[in-house]
């Protein structure tokens, strides 16, 4: 079964056709990348399958549920983490973290567990016990991945994961969502960073203008159009 | 000066949104309402005030006595006892008895009775009914001028000083006790601008509280992260709605003990301590002292006009992009807000015509604005009433906001302000 199934996905905002009828899959245990210049409807994708946007037609599955009908089994299924994201300020590391997998988590052993795995994976350390509003951008942003991924959904949607961070926790990340997917984690992932796109994703699909203008392997899509990365793929292909 | 003035046209046009704009212009909208309100139900503050004369002695001294009352600048009206009862809003009665011309006459100490029938407790219609206290000294310049005039004795000094003894009372909602008229109005003028303060207080900062937190949510993405969570959407909006209600109790009390302290402190330099106290109990018997039920019943009003609040202000927080433009997004409920506190205070609601009374109760505020008076006046019913439609717009505007929440509007509604155009 496939994680996530799109087929001739159209969003509109009012006159506005954002994304114009794009189709993917993603697999389980897949990294699957959304790469494109800002406004190439990758945010709005993300927030479609993340159920918190409606589509304008096309039909979505997560696991085999359409989100039209069952979106409220289909967040059980899945995370999501929006591009730039806060926290609450006022909530140390620790309590938000708490306060999420009460959310995202019934069973209060199991969430305790959520916790500690969410504080090991953050790499906070002793700075969990401080307030939010005292971390930096990328502390901030370690934080939400780690409540993202601490329920172990089985699809995590993230947008922009590595904004804002610098290289070193940029890098971690990156291993961090490699080291889960070799777990089985399916991940749709947006960014408009193609250089990391290239490390991260199993497979990419190049988006511009809310249209999908190739997907396949970063391998394959050099190869296909003779380039050296995926930014070189992606200006032949836009050219 | 250069470089200055760039820096203050920076300011300005960073200043001057639309979401500082639409408010400001907003207050001088209501306020140029109230007063085209208040020019046309006429008779200022201050203008002559009506007093229902009841002569049973009908002798030259009573007639003195009631010509005077007009120089005073009070409109006399003649009357049956009948009459009174069929004349709207508070009523001042003056009972001249038989036989005060004759008492005067022996150089004995006369009574008349003075009589406030309080039947609207807005301050303005207290403010009015107090006037007619003016009435006293009329009454007593009139009769020692009479006596003046018949060559009373000097060595009567006192007795022309203070031939007339005022006995005043109060009748309220069937009760009647001999109270001092000018220290129970005092009474309940502090409970009627004691409520509406500590109500228009509450109900700004909770719906400010709720808006800003809707739209921080919305502006920091953490709204996003609930809303792709298995919680359900209407559980999100309860939940918000249950908390804010929580802390609107404890703005309630807060502001409760902080005003009756205020009023409290106020009371007793007004007057002396133990004349303020020394009414307590008559009062009680007119009804005037809440009694715990009563409490319960305003509390049940303000609590109801604070939840439509929250609802609404959770609809308009929908509506707000960012923090910033939360302040905007407030402006519609600042409006109702202060158009119910302000009439109420201003104009005779009761002697309104219908068209603003309307406006006035399709606004669930005033009916929280106006419950303290509604219950001393032992008005249950109206309170009851006003309770239920509160509920019913509370209920209307939770199930749009749970409306809202299910669907992706709480992420894509907003303020269309592009009419404002600011320079690039």
């Amino acid at each position: 079964m496939k994680a996530l199934r799109v087929v001739d996905l159209v969003k509109r905002y009012g006159d506005l056709e954002a994304v114009k009828g794009i189709g993917f899959e993603v697999s389980e245990g897949e990294v699957f990348a959304l790469v494109g210049p800002n406004g190439a409807g990758k945010s709005t994708t993300l927030k479609i399958c993340a159920t918190i946007l409606e589509a304008s037609s096309g039909t979505l599955e997560v696991f085999g549920l359409d989100l039209r009908r069952d979106a409220a089994k289909a967040r059980s299924l899945l995370s999501y983490l929006p591009e730039e994201a806060g926290a609450y300020r006022h909530l140390t590391g620790l309590q938000y973290l708490r306060f999420m997998a009460g959310i995202f988590v019934d069973d209060g052993d199991r969430a305790k567990a959520c916790v500690e795995e969410a504080a090991r994976l953050s790499g906070l350390g002793p700075r969990l016990e401080d307030r939010i509003k005292t971390y930096s951008k990328g502390m901030t942003r370690k934080l939400l991945l780690a409540r993202t991924v601490m329920a172990r959904p089985r699809l995590a949607i993230l947008d922009e994961p590595t904004s804002g961070l610098d290289v070193l926790n940029a890098v971690e990340v990156r291993g961090l969502v490699r080291a889960l997917a070799a777990g089985g984690m399916s991940f749709l992932v947006s960014s408009h960073n193609m250089l990391e796109v290239e490390f991260l994703s199993d497979r990419v699909a190049i988006l511009a203008g809310g249209r999908i203008l190739d997907c396949d392997t970063a391998a394959g899509l050099k190869r296909r159009h003779s380039a050296a990365n995926l930014e070189e793929v992606f200006v032949r292909i836009a050219r | 000066m250069r470089k200055f003035f760039l820096l203050v046209g920076k300011e300005v046009r960073e200043l001057a949104t639309p979401q500082v704009i639409v408010p400001m212009v907003a207050v001088m909208i209501v306020f140029t309402l109230i007063g085209k309100i208040l020019s046309k139900q006429g008779r200022p503050l201050g203008a002559s005030q009506a007093i229902l004369v009841q002569d049973r002695d009908n002798s030259p001294l009573s007639g003195r006595v009631v010509a005077g009352l007009g120089a005073a600048r009070l409109e006399v009206f003649l009357m049956e006892a009948a009459i009174a009862a069929e004349r709207p809003g508070n009523l001042a009665v003056l009972v001249i008895p038989a036989g005060f011309g004759e008492r005067i006459g022996r150089g004995e100490r006369a009574e008349v009775e003075l009589v406030a029938v309080l039947r609207d407790l807005g301050p303005r219609a207290l403010a009015s009914v107090a006037q007619s206290m003016r009435a006293e000294r009329s009454i007593k310049e009139s009769v020692s001028l009479f006596l003046l005039e018949r060559k009373a004795s000097v060595k009567d000094v006192p007795f022309l000083r203070e031939p007339v003894v005022l006995k005043e009372a109060v009748a309220i909602g069937g009760a009647f006790e001999r109270v001092p008229i000018a220290q129970t109005l005092l009474f309940v003028q502090s409970q009627i601008y004691l409520f509406p303060v500590v109500i228009f207080m509450v109900i700004l900062l909770s719906a400010q509280m709720v808006v800003l937190s809707v739209a921080a949510e919305k502006e920091n993405k953490t709204l996003e992260i609930l809303l792709s969570s298995p919680i359900g959407r209407r559980t999100l909006v309860v939940a918000k709605l249950s908390a804010s209600a929580l802390v609107a109790l404890g703005f309630t009390a807060a502001y409760m003990v902080g005003m009756r302290s205020f009023m409290g402190a106020v009371s007793g330099q007004l007057a002396p301590a133990a004349a303020v106290s020394a009414p307590y109990v008559p009062l009680a018997k007119l009804g005037l002292a809440l009694s715990l039920p009563g409490y319960a019943l305003i509390a049940m009003s303000v609590m109801a006009g604070i939840l439509c609040a929250l609802s609404v202000a959770i609809v308009l927080g929908i509506l707000a992009d960012d923090v910033k433009s939360a302040h905007a997004a407030t402006t519609p409920l600042m409006l109702l807000l202060m158009f119910s506190y302000l009439l109420p205070l201003l104009v005779d609601t009761r002697a309104s015509p219908a068209a603003l009374r309307a406006l006035l109760w399709a606004i669930p505020f005033t009916h929280a604005f106006l419950a303290p008076q509604h219950v001393l006046l032992k008005e249950y019913g109206a309170v009851g009433l006003g309770i239920l439609y509160q509920a019913g717009v509370f209920l209307a505007f939770a199930a749009l906001a749970s409306r809202l929440f299910s669907g992706e509007s709480v992420l894509t509604l907003r303020w269309n302000l592009r009419f404002w155009k600011p320079r690039a």
